[in-house]
């Protein structure tokens, strides 16, 4: 069960990627660069998911729900930042990361506060919505929520290879965004 | 010029992330939330210093292309494809444009896909 589960969520990264792609296509259909750049780059990250292997050795623990509701806090903290201090966004994600960081330093033997910083920067990511889009704290809730369960699922997948949180993140916001889109 | 500018924020982003995560062993995020907050901070209270095309966009440039800087030495063995990747990704947010705004993610997604199209290149 356990295995079935991280494997729908690789397979759902999968689609997030090829589903950002195919957004970034409509949105762009007349920019001709756009196709020079990203055709060859689709038929590559074909080649990569083809190529790429998995473990599933891990199995979900009970701290898992830390790293979910870090994961909320980090959407809600940044979207709060972004929102209240009028920072940006970079500048907003960037200091609940490099906060995050420090955590672990309070006890190095803690295993418990490593767990802190990527779930929290990985729900920073799903903050960094803007309000037209997210129009309220309770779809970063959400967001951050929707984020930090798939991170947990995705703990053994794309483990080392740049860009997992952000694309993790995208797939939380992503998933509220068309729930809300589909109901309301 | 500014396209060239957005092109060496991607390389200069995910090179110094990546030596930073790996090889001076701050971890990956102390190395690209740091240079996520130097960018934020350089930008927010310097707004002025450069046009407002890069004034706006650098940020993300160089906060995207951290995310690539974050793989692990032992999946990304070689340099090379960390700062092609963090080429590509600048290539790919100046043809995207509008795209960005907005969504949560969308950064580390178009990390994500420049990282793994290069990675694939190198493997096939």
């Amino acid at each position: 069960m356990q295995k079935t589960l991280q494997k729908i969520t690789f397979l759902l990264i999968i689609v997030f990627h090829f589903s950002f792609l195919v957004a970034v296509f409509m949105d762009n259909r007349e920019n001709l660069n756009l196709y020079l750049i990203l055709l060859p780059v689709s038929v590559l990250l074909v080649f990569f998911y083809l190529n790429i292997r998995n473990s599933y050795e891990k199995i979900f623990k009970k701290r898992d729900l830390i790293s979910i509701s870090v994961s909320t806090y980090g959407a809600l903290l940044t979207y709060f930042f972004n929102l209240k201090l009028n920072i940006g966004v970079v500048l907003a994600a960037g200091i609940i990361g490099l906060l995050g960081s420090i955590i672990p330093l309070l006890n190095k033997n803690s295993e418990i506060l490593k767990l802190i910083p990527p779930a929290l920067y990985c729900g920073a990511f799903a903050g960094m919505t803007a309000p037209f889009v997210a129009n309220g704290y309770l779809f970063i809730f959400f967001a951050g929520l929707a984020t930090g369960i798939l991170y947990v699922m995705a703990k053994n997948i794309l483990n080392g290879y740049g860009g997992k949180l952000g694309s993790i993140a995208f797939g939380g916001v992503s998933i509220v965004y068309s729930i809300l889109y589909l109901f309301t | 010029m500014d396209i060239a500018i957005f092109i060496l924020a991607g390389f200069l982003s995910a090179l110094i992330t990546f030596i930073l995560n790996n090889h001076l062993k701050l971890g990956a995020v102390t190395a690209s939330a740091g240079i996520s907050v130097l960018a934020g901070l350089w930008f927010h209270f310097f707004p002025e210093l450069l046009n407002p095309q890069l004034t706006r966009n650098l940020p993300f440039v160089i906060m995207g292309a951290s995310f690539i800087g974050m793989a692990s030495v032992k999946v990304i063995p070689r340099i090379r494809i960390i700062f092609i990747a963090g080429i590509l990704f600048s290539g790919i947010y100046l043809a995207t444009g509008s795209f960005f705004e907005g969504f949560g993610g969308s950064l580390g997604t178009t990390a994500a896909i420049s990282l793994y199209a290069v990675h694939a290149l190198k493997k096939n």
